[in-house]
């Protein structure tokens, strides 16, 4: 078992056409996904990777039969292309695109609330389930398959992560990147509870950041619900107050969001904290 | 992005808000033609992107026109909090009995624009919210349907506000978010808003954080975002597409990835003892080239602070020999007397790391891990 893809995952790819689009269907084909289908408005009936290109996602979701769709576009056309992906009731959307305007993304929010879909990110890596399923950018060479969960809010941290992790010899069921953006679909503790709820996985990995209280939320839902053990790192302790650090929701604008603040959660609520990520590997 | 208090004020009047008749002034010089353009008092206001104006003495009430002038040159060119001061709002000083706060903000864990009000004023709301719970009421707003006249209705019940005020309040509250939506904003706040029989609701003071992401779709506050004051430094990484927040420390960090970035300069704090610290946050961003990286490492050298550099990237999107090329570059270029600890993960790492060893050149160091390449970094600048 795995928690959002598995081996019967069926991806369509919007955005497929531009160049980081095109890319990563290469990529994500290599690894073994089912990428069934492709969408950029005025290209449909083009071919890209021997895969087929349709000029609506509805158009691809009736011919495909597709379960999980993932977006490349370009931040100023990504807010209707998750909304056009919701109307199509693509049970799955993840959204790789950074830039998003927050309002587009409470909007969004709001809508989802009363859809059929399940947004991840955005501004996120994408899910990765060994050994054969990726949807978005998680590099597929530094993991194998496993019993470790990771949800984190970044790309490259996360890659280094698993590198550590694949050094010291553990495998992953699944890794999720929720994304770095102030506000995203999928939040650290629904991700949490469905690791709690997935036979595969027996121990997770949680990767935060300051800004924001999506940390404070899941520490607390460890302390109330998890059964599984939770090792934890969060990085930038040593980020000034009320500075944007690269990522979009990575501020420091009020007390619990501090990186200490979160670590604190995290050792009240019983997981186990990592100083760096090198010392992860030692703590699972 | 950050608005001044001008700025502001010039949005609140197109969505409707009412503002105090003011004038902005850049130079001293332009102070003489205000000689009898002025209604004393009047607020001397200096134009900075700090909090707490008022208790550094940014805000002053003159009573003549020498006041003014004298004034005026002490706030042009002074600094608070490290920000110079470079224009002065000169505006009418508005009489009332009334005054509140009132802003339109984005609530991340509600994911929701929250329209929140209190009695008390002129501090930080987080602390009014702290010291006076029951001073202070809110209702959030569902952006799908915007704000109704009845949540307005609810707060000015909530904090007492007169029966008689109820219907001006909402048309404050839906202009404010107008505003709010109109320009993008994250944040919009009068701190405090005053009511007059003359001019109605009156904001007397304005602040806006417009949102990053939607710039693009907002030229005019663009344009004024290009002629914000930077230095050289902060400009090249605008131009050159990194992110880039100088720190005080000596160790440069260079990384791909900002939540790695952070990592990486709290490893230089946790190993390092009291005296070593983080130079800079740079995240260089995916599928970053070689001139990128060249612009980078320009930026980090510029710090005369900095006595050591790491560049650690884990190669997704990012190319690994392109980097090595631009670290290689940079140094045919700049000729720098700084090391730089090299650390390279990733697609076509192999190749990076064949280019720095070729590349023969001294002040170049390869590390493999992170634990390392920061522990090298420490062990250069602790040589000094």
């Amino acid at each position: 078992m795995s928690i959002f893809i598995n081996e019967s995952t069926r991806l369509i790819v919007q955005g497929i056409t531009g160049k980081q689009g095109t890319f990563h269907t290469q990529e994500m084909l290599k690894y073994g996904t089912m990428v069934v289908g492709g969408v950029t408005p005025l290209r449909g009936g083009d071919w890209v990777h021997a895969v087929p290109v349709f000029d609506s996602v509805k158009a691809a979701m009736h011919t495909t039969d597709a379960n999980t769709s993932v977006i490349f576009v370009p931040p100023r056309f990504a807010t209707d292309a998750i909304f056009e992906a919701i109307d199509a009731e693509v049970p799955l959307i993840v959204c790789i695109t950074e830039g998003i305007p927050a309002y587009d993304m409470m909007r969004i929010y709001a809508y989802l609330r009363h859809s059929k879909s399940r947004l991840i990110g955005p501004n996120c890596p994408g899910i990765i389930t060994p050994p054969g399923a990726k949807v978005g950018i998680i590099p597929g060479e530094i993991v194998r398959p496993g019993n470790i969960g990771i949800v984190s809010k970044s790309g490259a941290l996360t890659y280094e992560v698993m590198h550590i992790l694949f050094q010291a010899n553990f495998g992953v069921s699944t890794c999720v990147g929720i994304g770095g953006d102030p506000i995203v679909g999928t939040s650290m503790e629904e991700v949490l509870e469905m690791f709690d709820n997935d036979p595969q996985t027996e121990k997770v990995v949680l990767l935060g950041e300051i800004g924001g209280r999506a940390e404070i939320r899941a520490a607390e839902y460890i302390r109330r619900y998890m059964t599984k053990p939770v090792v934890a790192f969060i990085a930038g302790k040593s980020a000034p107050v009320g500075v944007r650090m690269g990522h979009a929701g990575a501020i420091i604008e009020g007390g619990d969001s501090t990186a200490i603040a979160k670590i604190q959660a995290f050792i009240n609520a019983g997981a186990r904290v990592a100083e760096h990520p090198e010392h992860i590997a030692s703590l699972l | 992005m950050k608005l001044y208090e001008y700025q502001a004020k010039i949005l609140f009047q197109k969505s409707g808000i009412a503002t105090p008749t003011g004038h902005l002034i850049t130079d001293i010089a332009q102070v003489t033609a205000l000689a009898h353009a002025l209604t004393f008092p009047v607020m001397v206001k200096g134009q900075v992107l700090a909090g707490g104006r008022a208790k550094h003495e940014g805000i002053k009430i003159a009573h003549t026109f020498e006041e003014v002038q004298s004034m005026v040159a002490n706030l042009l060119n002074t600094s608070i909090d490290g920000l110079t001061i470079s224009s002065v709002l000169i505006e009418d000083k508005i009489e009332s009995n009334i005054h509140y706060y009132v802003s339109v903000v984005n609530d991340r864990t509600a994911r929701k624009p929250v329209l929140v009000a209190s009695v008390e004023y002129g501090g930080e709301i987080e602390e009014i919210a702290k010291q006076y719970p029951n001073h202070i009421s809110k209702q959030y707003i569902d952006p799908l349907t915007g704000l109704h006249p009845y949540q307005s209705r609810q707060i000015a019940d909530d904090l007492n506000f007169p029966k008689w005020l109820w219907q001006k309040f909402d048309e404050l509250a839906q202009a404010l978010y107008r505003c709010y939506l109109h320009y993008d904003a994250t944040l919009v706040e009068i701190n405090p808003v005053a009511y007059t029989e003359e001019h109605g609701f009156i904001a007397l003071d304005a602040k806006i954080k417009v949102d990053d992401n939607a710039l693009y779709r907002q030229a005019d506050i663009l344009a004024w975002q290009q002629a914000l004051i930077m230095t050289e430094a902060e400009n090249l990484a605008l131009q050159s597409g990194v992110s880039y927040v100088k720190l005080n420390g000596q160790i440069g960090c260079v990384v791909n990835g900002a939540a790695l970035a952070m990592t990486i300069m709290d490893m230089t704090s946790l190993y390092g003892d009291d005296h070593i610290a983080p130079a800079c946050f740079l995240d260089i961003g995916g599928g970053a080239d070689a001139v990128r990286v060249v612009n980078a490492l320009k930026i980090v050298f510029s710090d005369s602070n900095v006595k050591a550099v790491i560049c650690s990237i884990f190669g997704g999107m990012t190319r690994c020999d392109e980097i090595a090329t631009g670290i290689v570059q940079a140094y045919e270029l700049l000729n720098p007397h700084i090391k730089t600890i090299v650390r390279l993960q990733g697609t076509n790492a192999l190749l990076g790391w064949e280019i720095i060893q070729n590349a023969k050149t001294p002040n170049l160091q390869m590390a493999v891990s992170l634990s390392e390449a920061v522990n090298l970094a420490i062990a250069t600048v602790k040589e000094g």
